[in-house]
């Protein structure tokens, strides 16, 4: 008696430390208040990892959000159909899973019933899967950070039923034109020298690895560069070692790498040091800017060019204001993810609020306004074709640094340039 | 050396023996004889200690074998050769051997000698794995490696099953040596009641669960009953 | 040639950690007669500990490994005298290891992410220097880890065949009723075996922990690898564990030499396929 006694108290015991575990793992999935009525709150719904591989980013980009959202409250909220309104905003797990994505849309959208939805805050794959939750409701809509081409793609096929849909994240074409450019420019300067003209590409097998290589493969292809190794890891994963081994047999003059796993980067960085690869010239988008990799990689990722470099603490004003902003908010150091999160939300309040309605017609009308929305991220103008974030100059910049004595200096585009490049050995 | 008064075991909610009263003295051969499913190695196993819940007395030596847990028994000078001689398989003769006195700290090379003088064919297979002998030569290892402790008591559970009658006429008369000779209370539990009655001293008749019969082994060779139930005649 | 020396050492090293976490596994299934399905989330618990030793409480390396290793063997052998052991016994559970170790996997996974968050975690390279000669390059690091795995095998194969404890466990492991009817507190085998089961899974943890970093869910490629070994090698078998080990470890360096990294998996576990096709019990495995 007295064991089954026991047992049972262990049974228990571990029965509630689970769903304690499981309410803790996914903290941010209510930020819902109780008692509120669908009509004195313009309700947005945030569907995004907050566990899992991109876990750290997802959490970012939600505090961003929350920070724009807080802001609009405390300046009042805002008016739309004659009456104001604070903001609310509810967030879902997802642990980049495209089938949570849906499951959480979905319940977002029916039973929640939110004004806005940002059908995924970070991955592209969920992205790709969730944002043909348009075809079946039509309320606003946007991917935050997706940049996959295919998403863009979609919309511009069939704009009818994605007329309310909107595309924050650039397209990935605008990594592979700068990758492509940052290269050709220090090459014909001189700095770089890529002899054979090869490269090596490996990524996380994803949308967001695949298409992003893609587009500097095909970029590069134009200049007469081939493709001497490309491999895609599984999504998470640190274990390298057999797509380094590929690397090193290719004998490619440049890696170009791509992961939003900070870990990985870091792995990445590491086993390529420890198979001598460490000199050897590399370009890499996305992880070399979170500050969960620069914590771990210490001096290891010298001289590694990377991009997109959004956040310039050390030469951008704005981006110094934004970072203490940031800090004074809850103590955060700034991210892209943070950035993002702000600017975006910013857009879709504004975009409310020069509607004065939360009609979709009205919104998108607003949202496709030329004149377009200055945010912490750059000015955020959409193309019409697409509904998706235009690049360059004047619009959302994608830079390129390179990592000098553990500070990113901005070495392209030219206009954008805070340091000077650093040939590799 | 042994008593048993008013045991009763269950397996779970299932009654396997009823107020079974056994007495074995110093120096003895007690045999329990009983059919298949009499309740033979449920008793062996209650005595032990495993599986089975037990309610009643089990006096050895004046202790009370009640609350000991399983595996101290060896330490109390109790050891078995269970049914089936459950050797260990992969281990050689030899390591089965040795293992037998694993739990005794003291040095056994004299024992471990004195063991294999009694079974000489053992000391010819010592480096042979125990899985791979003849059922005989299993059992002379199991009865071996049971004497490897200096046992004051040794159970056995039907020695003599699947063996053939002049294997089982050696291992009879080894326990008769063991018991003569070594000086160690034999407790056998058997389905041959012939050779078993010959050997013992006293016996116990058990059916069901149930002590039915006891009293002298030659008597209980003669007895008409015994011969009907036991012997086939 | 030197490709094909560099692949056959790069098999060899990873080979002799999986033979490592194989063995724990496997020796759970021949002692205790059951799966372990968090073997994986104890190899992560290793890491974390190794991670708080090393990096919070500033130890040096080795101590650091030694306290994560004993760490994990503490807890294996609570969580097993504590819940395993009773819970087997229980209707209620169906007297199913898989779930009870489902759900303590679960459970170690949500408190890693309570205690230590949801971010990776990196340890520093024990040591950076990278060995180059006659073509071959040799990271001080995969040096390292292969010389703890080796060195922990043959403690293992030791403490099995040439210790009193090593045969206690030997003798449960093939028959339970016997080792108690020669002295040996079974319970307490069942014990102390889980407890050196799952700390050799951290001993794997605690060393690779700086190649491959730390999260919550890093058990997960481990426990199916740690099947492959398993099963390959025969379940209950040690020896057979060590063999099979270094065989995926080839296997797969091998593998991703000729057919690229994607195929490394796939290749692993048609392993498996074939040894069930071929001879189900495992390299050394008994027929049943």
């Amino acid at each position: 008696m007295k064991k089954k006694f026991i047992a049972l108290i262990m049974t228990f015991c571990m029965i509630g430390c689970l769903t304690g575990c499981g309410k803790a793992a996914g903290s941010e999935s209510s930020a819902k208040e109780q008692g509120t009525t669908g009509e004195d709150v313009i309700r947005i719904g945030v569907s995004g990892p907050t566990t899992g591989s991109s876990a750290e980013a997802g959490v970012h980009v939600n505090t961003g959000i929350q920070m724009a959202v807080d802001e609009v409250n405390t300046a009042g909220g805002i008016e739309v159909d004659g009456v104001t309104k604070k903001v609310e905003v509810i967030y879902y797990d997802t642990g980049s899973n495209a089938q949570t994505g849906l499951s959480n849309c979905e319940k977002l959208i029916t039973s929640d019933k939110v004004d806005f939805l940002f059908c995924e805050s970070f991955n592209s794959a969920v992205g790709i899967a969730t944002m043909e939750l348009a075809r079946k409701y039509d309320i606003p809509m946007a991917t935050l950070e997706p940049v996959s081409s295919a998403i863009s793609d979609k919309i511009a096929e069939d704009l009818d039923t994605y007329k309310h849909f909107f595309k924050f994240g650039w397209d990935s074409g605008a990594y592979g034109e700068t990758c492509s450019e940052t290269v050709l420019e220090l090459v014909e300067e001189g700095s770089l020298s890529l002899p054979n003209k090869t490269i090596a590409v490996c990524a996380d097998e994803t949308d967001y690895g695949r298409s992003n290589i893609e587009s500097v493969v095909s970029h590069l292809s134009e200049a007469g560069y081939t493709v001497v190794s490309e491999n895609y890891w599984e999504f998470g994963s640190t274990d390298l070692y057999s797509v380094i081994t590929d690397i090193k047999n290719s004998g490619a003059d440049m890696i170009f790498s791509c992961s939003t796993t900070p870990a990985t980067g870091v792995a990445l960085i590491k086993q390529l040091k420890e198979n001598g690869l460490s000199t050897m010239p590399h370009m890499a988008i996305y992880f070399p800017f979170q500050p969960e990799f620069v914590e771990q990689i210490g001096s290891d990722a010298e001289k590694l060019l990377c991009t997109p470099m959004s956040v310039d603490t050390d030469n951008s004003e704005s981006d110094k204001a934004f970072a203490e902003q940031i800090k004074a908010y809850n103590g955060d150091d700034i991210t892209f993810d943070h950035m993002d999160g702000y600017s975006c939300t910013k857009v879709v309040l504004e975009s409310f609020k020069k509607a004065a309605s939360l009609d979709a017609d009205k919104w998108t009308q607003a949202m496709l306004s030329e004149e377009g929305y200055d945010t912490p991220k750059g000015h955020i103008v959409f193309e019409a074709s697409n509904h998706t974030t235009i690049t360059g100059d004047g619009y959302v910049p994608v830079k390129a640094a390179q990592i000098q004595s553990g500070v990113n200096y901005c070495v392209w585009p030219e206009s954008s340039k805070t340091g000077e490049f650093i040939p590799f050995e | 050396m042994l008593r048993i008064k008013n045991l009763n075991a269950y397996y779970g909610d299932v009654q396997v023996l009823y107020d079974v009263n056994v007495e074995v003295n110093d120096g003895e051969i007690v045999t329990i004889l009983g059919s298949n499913g009499a309740g033979k190695t449920s008793l062996m196993k209650t005595i032990c200690g495993i599986e089975t819940r037990r309610k009643g007395v089990i006096e050895f030596n004046g202790e009370n074998l009640i609350n000991l847990p399983a595996h101290k028994l060896i330490t109390r000078g109790i050891t078995l050769t269970p049914e089936g001689r459950h050797l260990f398989p992969e281990l050689t003769v030899r390591e089965n051997l040795l293992l037998g006195a694993y739990a005794i700290n003291k040095k056994i090379n004299d024992t471990y000698e004195k063991v294999l003088e009694m079974f000489p064919r053992l000391k010819e297979r010592l480096s042979q794995f125990a899985g791979t002998m003849s059922g005989g030569e299993q059992q002379m290892c199991a009865i071996g490696r049971a004497l490897m402790s200096n046992p004051t008591f040794l159970m056995l559970d039907e020695p003599s099953l699947g063996l053939a009658p002049n294997i089982v006429e050696q291992v009879f008369d080894i326990i008769k040596k063991i018991n003569k000779e070594n000086g160690i209370t034999v407790m056998v539990v058997e389905q041959n009641a012939n050779i078993a009655l010959q050997t013992a001293d006293r016996a116990y008749a058990l059916e069901n669960g149930e002590i039915k019969m006891s009293g002298d082994a030659k008597d209980m060779l003669r007895s008409p009953d015994i011969q009907k139930l036991y012997l086939g005649l | 040639m030197t490709v094909f020396l560099q692949s056959l050492i790069n098999g060899i090293i990873s080979g002799s950690y999986y033979a490592v976490l194989g063995i724990g596994l496997t020796v759970t299934w021949g002692v205790l007669k059951m799966i372990n399905v968090a073997h994986g989330d104890f190899y992560m618990l290793g890491a974390y500990l190794f991670y708080t030793f090393s990096r919070i409480a500033g130890l040096p390396v080795v101590p650091s490994i030694i306290m994560g290793v004993l760490g994990v063997f503490l807890v294996g052998m609570l969580l097993q005298r504590g819940i395993i052991a009773h819970a087997l016994g229980r209707e209620a559970f169906g007297n199913s290891p898989f779930i009870i170790t489902l759900a303590i996997g679960i459970m170690l996974e949500n408190i890693a992410q309570i205690i230590w968050g949801e971010n990776n975690r990196g340890v520093p390279y024990f040591n950076e220097t990278v060995f180059e000669f006659g073509g071959l390059t040799m990271a001080a690091q995969r040096l390292i880890v292969a010389a703890i795995a080796f060195a922990t095998l043959i403690a293992v194969m030791i403490l099995i065949k040439k210790t009193r404890f090593g045969w206690a466990i030997s003798a449960t492991a093939q028959d339970r009723f016997s080792a108690t009817l020669m002295g040996i507190n079974t319970n307490r085998i069942y014990m102390v075996t889980f407890g050196l089961a799952v700390a050799l899974a951290a001993v794997a943890g605690c060393i690779l922990a700086p190649i491959y970093g730390i999260n919550p869910w890093m058990g997960g490629s481990v426990q199916l690898k740690s099947f492959v070994v398993c099963i390959v090698g025969g379940l209950g078998s040690v020896g057979g564990s060590i063999v099979a080990g270094i065989l995926l470890g080839i296997v797969e360096s091998f593998s991703t030499q000729f057919f690229g990294s994607g195929w490394q998996n796939v290749i692993a576990y048609s392993l498996v396929l074939v040894m069930f096709w071929v001879r189900p019990e495992g390299i050394f495995g008994k027929k049943h």
